[in-house]
């Protein structure tokens, strides 16, 4: 019982950092690398299955993304342990990479994540990625640090004091503008939309 | 659109609305073309602002993981170090040896002393050969040989651990150092090159051994792109002669220019090619240059110099 509950403060010590700011965030990146229950673990299960340790570190990544993803909106909610979780994202990851490679795989011991949590329900497609980097591009620094912020739910106080505005209102008026460039950029190129919209179905 | 329909938009977005509030959702976007195209749209901005997070979090997992293999090596290290003790083993096995047989002459040679002793030699003779009591002087005299090359060993080995525990990883931290540059790359959209735009999209999916593949031969009218993303690709792929190459050949002239002084010099110092002192020069001509677009990053990877 001990065990369980130092568990589940580290677990949401974790969340809590992950949900925080950048330095927060790292700290936390960190604690992954360093817990050997994630990111050894991961690294010991790619290359039991035959992987490299270059696979391996593809996989960690990939399943840090969607888990991040998920801890900012509320998908994970703790019912299960953090470790046990990702490390249930990490073997989804793996298959995706096998299949990439065209290799059969067994997806039975896949239980523990629910299917409507299927990481691969999570990930951007790589098709999509090209044209979301393409749109990417077409904004500056300035408005990709912008929003970057605002995605982590920076508060208008935080972003004004990280990107030195004289305000908070000024903030707000340069993260609004940045969204409107954004978002007429979107509807300029409906091609890229058709893709979302059939994707999301 | 009212904060509503936003909030729904937004939960419907990021997946955290539950199910069946989400069917009714679906329901609603397809009978209302307005709401749905409001979504896409949405869809589209969030995306892009989750890609962000996305990429500033693999330069982080770069970094350190980077720093992992780099500690790693470092407790490697000491474990290789252990040899030493058997080096040191066989060299006190060596001594002992030595002085078993030099013992065994001067064993051999005691009796001759003994019977001097006894003979009625000079006192002086025996406190300079200390060999009244064989046993004992034979103990110091291990003692005494034996101890000298273990002293000396061991304070050898202590010293050289500290320094290769603090001594930084250039290598490491030029890998680190690398931004995949898919936002840069991807800027300049749809390319007339069929084969240009494959390898674009093996290198996002981060197939980069299929994109290097994809650019063996450059097109003609795209040539400067095509090598910028084979010699990123290359990189990626830690094929670093091969983005070394092609980063020389981009640092020739061209849009590139100044991308490839900076890529060209961390594939250098990624397989150790140049010497500590060229990088160095490198490094501070471009952190010198206020111009140059790498110059903040020059200067950071300069600090660790």
């Amino acid at each position: 019982m001990p065990d369980n509950k130092n568990a589940l403060n580290n677990d949401s010590h974790l969340i809590q950092a992950i949900q925080g700011d950048e330095i927060q965030r790292k700290k936390a990146l960190q604690e992954f690398f360093t817990n050997p229950e994630l990111f050894q673990r991961v690294v010991g299960y790619v290359i039991s299955q035959g992987g490299s340790s270059e696979d391996a570190k593809d996989v960690f990544t990939e399943s840090f993304i969607v888990f991040d993803r998920q801890v900012r909106n509320g998908v994970f909610r703790g019912e299960s342990s953090l470790a046990t979780y990702f490390q249930a994202i990490a073997k989804w990851q793996w298959l995706a990479l096998k299949r990439k490679n065209k290799v059969t795989y067994d997806t039975s011991e896949l239980a523990e994540v629910g299917s409507d949590q299927s990481p691969e329900k999570l990930m951007i497609t790589s098709e999509r990625k090209v044209i979301l980097q393409n749109l990417i591009a077409l904004m500056g620094e300035k408005c990709q640090r912008l929003l970057g912020l605002f995605q982590l739910n920076y508060s208008m106080k935080e972003i004004k004091e990280k990107m030195s505005y004289a305000s908070e209102q000024v903030a707000a008026n340069q993260v609004h503008k940045c969204r409107e460039q954004l978002r007429n950029a979107i509807q300029e190129h409906p091609e890229h939309m058709s893709v979302l919209k059939y994707s999301s179905d | 659109m009212n904060d509503n329909q936003k909030g729904k938009i937004e939960s419907y977005v990021n997946g955290s609305m539950d199910a069946a509030s989400r069917s009714a959702f679906e329901a609603e976007l397809r009978e209302n073309p307005k709401l749905a195209n409001e979504t896409a749209v949405f869809k589209t901005e969030w995306e892009i602002r989750e890609m962000l997070i996305e990429n500033q979090l693999r330069n982080d997992i770069d970094a350190m993981y980077a720093q992992y293999q780099t500690q790693s090596v470092a407790a490697e290290k000491p474990r290789k170090k252990n040899l030493w003790w058997l080096a040191l083993i066989i060299a006190l096995g060596l001594v002992g040896t030595i002085y078993t047989l030099t013992l065994k002459d001067k064993v051999e040679v005691q009796p001759e002393n003994n019977n001097q002793q006894q003979g009625g030699y000079a006192d002086e003779q025996i406190d300079e050969t200390p060999t009244e009591l064989p046993e004992n002087t034979g103990q110091e005299g291990i003692t005494a040989e034996v101890e000298a090359p273990i002293e000396k060993t061991e304070t050898s080995a202590p010293a050289q651990t500290p320094v290769q525990k603090v001594k930084l990883d250039l290598s490491a931290l030029a890998l680190a150092a690398y931004e995949s540059p898919e936002g840069l790359l991807a800027s300049r959209g749809s390319s007339s090159s069929e084969n240009y735009d494959k390898a674009m999209k093996a290198f996002i999916a981060r197939n980069y051994r299929e994109a290097v593949n994809l650019l063996k031969t450059l097109p003609e009218d795209e040539e400067q792109e095509a090598l910028a993303l084979r010699a990123h690709a290359s990189f990626k792929s830690s094929d670093f002669s091969g983005a070394i190459q092609d980063f020389q050949a981009l640092k020739d002239g061209g849009i590139y220019r100044r991308d490839a002084e900076w890529y060209g010099l961390l594939a250098r110092m990624a397989v150790k090619q140049g010497s500590r002192d060229i990088w160095k020069a490198e490094l501070e001509k471009m952190a010198n240059n206020p111009s140059h677009p790498y110059n903040k990053k020059a200067g950071k990877l300069l600090s660790n110099f």
